[in-house]
């Protein structure tokens, strides 16, 4: 970087070739001069002299390339410096003639040329053992020039040729920076890797500096501050914070610490370069002189500093107070900027922020016009860099006109900015709109902005004028431009900025005229005294500036779309349960971030922006593969300027943030492949490139309720205690042991009969009078207390299928429930009612079926029928059963109730009945009268008869009968909300349909269903909760058995069991499902009885009749 | 495992299974809808809904009582309702009362109807009603003062199913919870929960019921912050948690409870799904991890 001598314009050299800056107008795009070179540029410098102000000399690798600005840009080189045999790592200007410039190279030549004869070096020096790494021609005396060859500095004078004037071992390490006095003739100050500056006066002595200042940096340049006395500013190469220290070394003498008199801090990645801009009064006697420090760092930020009074002050420098020597003038310089554009303003601080966005990829397919508006989204105003992040992160406005622009620009990429400037407030803008008569057509408008300076205030409106064109009738254009300022003054009034709303107003949509939000204007106007604020603050808030903040990436992402409205930014993962215990993840890997680093790691290049857009097309190369493929000269010039161990050892989470802090703008360049012009969110760019990826992962081990554990579960069907071990041997085998240990206790608990054939305990009973129920579960050791912890332990690991299992374990059937499990409505031929008192331990299938869902051949209904016929020893049904079954086949199930009643009188009067105890049912007992009158005199009989002795009938299929529930267990109701426990029970029977097992889940529901009202149907045998007939015009009753909703139209009906269900449900569960029983757990075979459909009108006529 | 890579030509946004775990839709900044058939470890693309005008950020799918009904919200600021019938998907409702971009989209609780919860950066939210007759009812409200980011519903109550609450997450960094006022016929607002620092990208309230409520919300701010209250407790009685005591290492985009609300997973910008369990002293502990 170099500054021209006039201070107005800023040369930065990159491998894409020169841009020439206007500091005064940093929005206006920079000049370009192209120059594909695949070498960093070393160096490079714009002449000092007034007689040549348009002369810049930059390097090509062993080339230097003499510019001249005032020629074409596409012309612009001037001569071609070609001596050297290999890279030039320096350049420098005679400071008094205005034709010789010195060169140096890695070949440790030092040329002199002269540019009147550019062919060949006028003068040439060797060291001839170790590269140069600077060259520097003193100021006092235009024959002595320096140069420095890894620790040495040698000091020659042109008039003497081969030999060296003097020889210093000046370090102890790698010399990066020298400089001449601008006062002594004799003293220059030198920099080094062993990290140290030295200060000599080569005339007094060329062993010991004096002065040294040790830092505990690298250090890169030190050079002479232009104003005040034997102060000097030191940069280093890297660490020190990134900042430009000020030193005052004056009368010092010896070693000391650095001790800075200023630092100039605020840079995010060490500092390139830095270069004084001074400007003065035409013609000036006395030093007026004013200053701008201006900083080129790796962070890709060009800087501007203003240097305070205090830092004048300091520095014993006092403006318009010394009285020029008469033997000194300062050169005026036409001040006259090369970027060639009119110069209005002048910003006191500005900094010139580039992103690297301009250089990816869409910018190159326009590679010979410089993206302006990418230029300008990359200038900030008036606030040091941190501010700057945090500021933008809240903010929802553009700052300045500058930054609306680009705002606009990237988010109407079909708008077509024919000319920009920001500094005058110019603008000329060309869009198609629907303005035509026909509507479907769009046509070509053309229109000019003009901003005042106040913009945006009320006073400070925009003005538009629109180009008469062809096809724009004129009606047209006076309405358009009377809306366009009805939309400015509305915006302008709230001190918002309205060149988005005006663009969407030409571009046909629709514009919100409300200006919302006061608090937002005020924001605003906060932000603008901020901004006043800042401007003389950056320099001195180096504190306050080392607050690194911790955005990353997303919220600089962010920030660009809270500009625009606010959504979120997309969500790059997520994951979302399913209800079968899986997790469906997707993820959008970030590729983006990794560009970022490779961007990150291009630290070493001098001009990164320019490297990096060298290499956008191959990405992916690997640094060192590119490296090694650039040339041995390349490679020189990285020796000799960084250490490349330092550029690996970077964090680079540090890079990445630093990189993509700066660039909200990052990927707006892809705008055209969006997917609308209104989603202008950076992640849809970004989009195009990556793979996303959808994963669906089981997890169901974490989840507390196993889907295999349901399937082998069972609530009904057997008494407690047994449906407790057959539980625990279902999650034995599954290996959840904890589970199964639970089932074990409380198959214990559940146990609810005492041996009663030890006679000690049933005279106990009988003494201590207590009730015949006797359960372990009351016992204080037991019952109770580990109920309630068993269900606090589930509660807490929120196992919803152990809560809802143990609540239908230790279900309590309140006694009010007139359940009546009977069925007789279908008759049953009479072989099988034989087959099934004959055949003792087959019990009948089909009446098994017809009564219960959960009929299982399996081991359950075997053991409970061998435990009871342990207890009835001699029984001979053969014998007897012909002798009732005439009698009774119309009580067939009453009868086996009845028996067991009888058996229990006669036989075990102790035995706890399951059957007595629950059910004080009218029509039970009705029937059981019946049967009494009937059957008795035939039992009697029977047993009379003598062939056998004793007849004790033994209840079949007691378990699917499910009677075993309505006996009291533990009591439930005094250990748990019975609300909870239904919702338990709910919750787990919806994640059995889940699971795919709607007859579970039935069971479990049924649970929920207790007592209450009963539907006055005439199929008393069913009696389901949920009846067709009977209370048909009950709206209540009108639920599809399937799904519990309400039937609203079409309805199937079972005409046996007369369940209903909504017409598709029954599709779903007779066809889909593969179901051959009623819904409604009424275990009728529907589909053998036959079912009719219709709508609810018909069925409510047909139950009407 | 199911696999499915570059489904989409832009971003994923979203990606649910249906009630049966059968079919997975997932939508994208291309601006379709992809609908698979998932079976096993298998998967075919089924069908490609093509309709909305911006980037689809969410889609969700209605109880299978209604049918096989997905709705997805965009940032063209509609939400449409797409249905299968046969083994064609349509378009069968359009619902665009939003101004901006519609973030969040959730049906309520089936017992409560066909509702569906949508969340907009235009700072309101609405719910639609899809009644039998093919109308729709829509309450709008507004909730969050520069955009609401996600919204979701209570589990139903069993003894009171009236009392209808969501909970919404916004810009405001506020987590809101919203009772239905059937007098007013509109949400009011019960609760406001604050305690983040960044914007608010997800809510979700646990499905569980057991014992206290759980609400999760992941912010911007590198947080998630868990909000519990006893059941049945009276107003302004939630606690906050953090999930995590220190920060995570990126923002958090989303969370989600599995079914019975014992595991929740959380997704971050660092495209990592982390999943977290209560442990029996009540601190929530790290179960899993799943990175891409």
């Amino acid at each position: 970087m170099s500054v021209a001598p006039n201070g107005r314009d800023a040369v930065l050299a990159g491998r894409k070739g020169l841009f020439v800056i206007d500091l005064d107008d940093p929005f206006a795009a920079p000049r370009w001069l192209h120059h594909e070179t695949s070498w960093e540029v070393a160096d490079v410098q714009w002449s000092p002299h007034s007689s040549k102000p348009s002369w810049i000399v930059s390097t090509s690798n062993q080339k230097a390339m003499v510019w001249n600005l005032a020629r074409p840009s596409h012309d612009a080189i001037e001569h071609v410096l070609h001596s050297h045999t290999r890279a030039i790592t320096d350049i420098n200007f005679h400071p008094n003639h205005p034709e010789l410039l010195a060169t140096c190279s890695v070949d440790s030549f030092v040329l002199c040329w002269d540019l009147r004869t550019p062919k060949a070096p006028i003068h040439q020096w060797a060291d001839w053992r170790a590269a140069s790494s600077q060259v520097k021609w003193n100021f006092r005396d235009p024959h002595i020039l320096a140069s420095a060859h890894d620790s040495y500095i040698l000091i020659w004078d042109s008039r003497k040729g081969a030999m060296p004037l003097k020889r210093i071992k000046a370090h102890q390490a790698r010399i990066n920076g020298i400089d001449w006095s601008r006062e002594h003739r004799h003293e220059l100050i030198s920099c080094s890797n062993d990290m140290s500056v030295k200060f000599w006066s080569y005339d007094v002595s060329c062993e010991t500096p004096s002065f040294t200042i040790q830092t505990d940096f690298p250090v890169a340049r030190a050079r002479h501050v232009p104003f005040g006395d034997r102060i000097c500013g030191i940069m280093p190469l890297r660490g020190g914070n990134n900042s430009v220290y000020m030193v005052k070394y004056g009368g010092k003498e010896g070693v000391s610490q650095l001790d800075p008199s200023y630092v100039f801090k605020g840079h995010t990645e060490p500092v390139k370069d830095f270069v004084w801009r001074s400007r003065h009064h035409k013609g000036t006697r006395v030093d007026d002189r004013e200053f701008q420090l201006v900083t080129w760092s790796a962070d890709c930020d060009l800087r501007l500093w203003p240097v305070g009074e205090d830092i004048y002050d300091d520095f014993n420098y006092v403006k318009d107070q010394r009285q020029l020597r008469p033997d000194e003038s300062f050169v005026d310089y036409d001040y006259k900027s090369y970027r060639p554009e009119p110069v209005t303003s002048y910003e006191d601080s500005v900094i010139i922020r580039k992103r690297r966005a301009y250089y990816t990829t869409s910018y190159n397919q326009q590679t010979d016009q410089f993206n302006h508006l990418n230029w300008i989204s990359g200038i900030r105003m008036g606030q040091s860099a941190f501010q700057n992040d945090e500021i933008l992160l809240d903010n929802t406005q553009p700052m300045n006109l500058g930054e609306e622009v680009s705002n606009v620009g990237h988010k109407f990429p079909k708008l077509r900015f024919e000319r920009i400037s920001v500094s005058t407030g110019n603008m000329l803008i060309s869009l198609n709109g629907p303005w035509s008569d026909n509507k479907d057509e769009l046509i070509f408008i053309r229109v000019e902005i003009n901003f005042p300076k106040g913009y945006p205030s009320k006073d400070g409106m925009p003005k538009f004028s629109i180009e008469q064109t062809h096809d724009l009738i004129d009606p047209k254009r006076q309405e358009l431009l009377k809306n366009l300022k009805e939309i400015a003054e509305k915006y302008c009034e709230a001190r918002k900025f309205c060149l988005e709303p005006c663009m969407r107003f030409l571009l046909g949509e629709k514009v919100n005229m409300e200006v919302e939000e006061e608090e937002d204007a005020y924001e605003f106007e906060e932000r603008t005294d901020e901004n006043e604020f800042v401007g003389s603050i950056n320099s001195v808030s180096a504190d306050s500036a080392s607050v690194v903040s911790a955005t990353s990436s997303v919220s600089s992402d962010l920030l660009t779309e809270k500009a625009f409205d606010s959504t979120p930014v997309p969500k790059g993962c997520g994951a979302i349960w399913t209800p079968s215990g899986h997790l469906v993840c997707f993820f959008n890997p970030k590729e983006e971030k990794k560009e970022t680093i490779k961007f990150g790691q291009q630290g070493f290049s001098l001009m990164r922006m320019e490297d990096a857009r060298k290499r956008e097309v191959d990405s992916d190369e690997s640094d060192d593969s590119d490296e090694s493929s650039s040339s041995s000269l390349a490679n020189d010039l990285d020796i000799l300027q960084y250490d490349r161990m330092y550029r690996t050892r970077v964090p680079e989470g540090m890079r990445d943030s630093a990189m993509a802090g700066g660039r909200p703008y990052g990927n707006n360049d892809n705008s055209q492949s969006l997917p609308t012009e209104k989603s202008q969110t950076t992640a849809n760019s970004r989009g195009k490139h990556n793979r996303n990826i959808v994963k669906i992962y089981d997890f169901t081990g974490l989840i507390p309720a196993k889907m295999d554990l349901a399937f082998g579960y069972r609530v009904l069907g057997d008494t407690p205690g047994n449906l407790a071990l057959q539980n625990a041997l279902v999650a034995e085998n599954l290996g959840y042991s904890t589970i199964a240990d639970c089932w074990r206790l409380l198959s214990i608990l559940l146990v609810k009969e005492v041996n009663e054939k030890d006679s000690d305990v049933s005279e106990l009973i009988t003494r201590l009078s207590i009730p015949t129920h006797f359960f372990w579960g009351s016992h204080p050791f037991g019952g109770l207390w580990l109920a309630r912890e068993l269900m606090r332990y589930y509660e807490i690991i929120g196992d919803v299928q152990m809560l809802a299992m143990l609540s239908c374990m230790m279900y309590e059937r309140p006694i009010t429930r007139p359940r009546t499990p009977v069925s007789t409505s279908y008759t049953v031929p009479a072989s099988n009612a034989v087959s099934r008192t004959t055949s003792f331990m087959a019990p009948h299938p089909h009446f098994h079926s017809a009564v219960s869902f959960s009929y299982r051949p399996s081991a359950a209904p075997e053991r409970s029928v061998s435990t009871i016929s342990s207890l009835s020893e001699d029984v001979s049904f053969r014998s007897n059963s012909p002798s009732i079954d005439p009698s009774m086949s119309h009580y067939k199930t009453h009868r086996r109730g009845i028996k067991q009643v009888q058996q229990q009188e006669t036989s075990v009067p102790h035995s706890p009945s399951s059957v007595s105890s629950s059910i004080p049912s009218n029509v039970f007992s009705h029937s059981f009268d019946k049967f009494m009158n009937n059957s008795r005199p035939k039992l009697e009989e029977s047993r009379s008869s003598g062939s056998l002795p004793q007849v004790k009938v033994q209840i079949l299929n007691k378990e699917s009968l499910d009677l075993f529930e309505d006996v009291q267990m533990v009591k439930m109701e005094g250990l748990m909300d019975k609300q909870k426990l239904d919702m338990y029970r709910t919750e787990y029977a919806s994640l059995l349909f889940f699971w795919g097992l709607p007859v579970s889940r039935v069971k479990v529901l049924k649970f929920n269903y207790n007592g209450g009202t009963v539907g006055r149907s005439e199929y008393r045998e069913h009696e389901g909760e949920i009846g067709w007939e009977g209370d048909g015009r009950d709206v209540k009753l009108r639920k599809c058995h399937f799904c519990l909703l309400r039937v609203t139209k079409r309805i199937t009906a079972c005409v046996n069991c007369n369940h209903i269900m909504h017409a598709e449900c029954a599709m779903e569960w007779w066809e889909r499902e593969g179901m051959k029983e009623c819904p409604s757990g009424c275990g009728c075979h529907c589909l053998d009885h036959g079912t009719y459909e219709r709508t609810l009108e018909e069925a409510s006529e047909e139950s009407d009749m | 495992m199911v696999t499915i890579s570059n489904a989409h030509d832009g971003l994923i946004h979203d990606a649910v299974l249906d009630y049966y775990g059968k079919r997975l839709a997932t939508c994208s900044s291309d601006k379709t809808i992809k609908i698979f058939q998932v079976e096993g470890d298998n998967y075919k693309l089924i069908d490609t809904l093509r309709g909305h005008e911006g980037p689809v950020w969410q889609v969700s799918w209605a109880h299978p009582k209604f049918g096989v009904i997905l709705a997805s919200c965009s940032y063209d600021g509609k939400v449409l309702i797409w249905k299968e019938e046969g083994d064609t998907w349509s378009n069968i409702a359009e619902h665009s009362v939003h101004q901006a971009s519609v973030n969040s989209i959730s049906w309520a609780p089936s017992e409560y109807g066909a509702l569906l919860l949508c969340t907009s950066s235009d700072g309101k939210c609405s719910v639609v009603e899809f009644q039998a007759d093919g109308s729709q009812k829509t309450i709008v409200w507004q909730a969050h003062a520069i955009g609401v980011n996600a919204g979701t519903w209570a589990p139903p109550q069993k003894e009171n199913i009236s009392e209808r609450r969501i909970v919404t997450g916004g810009c405001d960094n506020l987590v809101k919870i919203w009772r239905f006022d059937a007098v007013q016929n509109t949400y009011v607002e019960e609760e406001a929960l604050a305690g983040h620092t960044d914007w608010v990208r997800d809510v979700a309230w646990s499905p569980s019921l057991l014992s206290k409520y759980y609400i999760a919300s992941a912010s911007q701010d590198r947080t998630v912050i868990i909000w519990t209250k006893e059941v049945g407790e009276k107003k302004g009685a939630w606690k906050k948690q953090l999930l995590r005591h220190d920060k995570f290492p990126d923002v958090c985009w989303r969370a989600s409870w599995s079914m019975s609300g014992n595991v929740l997973a959380i997704s971050g910008g660092d495209n990592k799904v982390t999943l977290w369990k209560e442990n029996l002293g009540g601190e929530w502990e790290e179960a899993g991890e799943v990175d891409q």
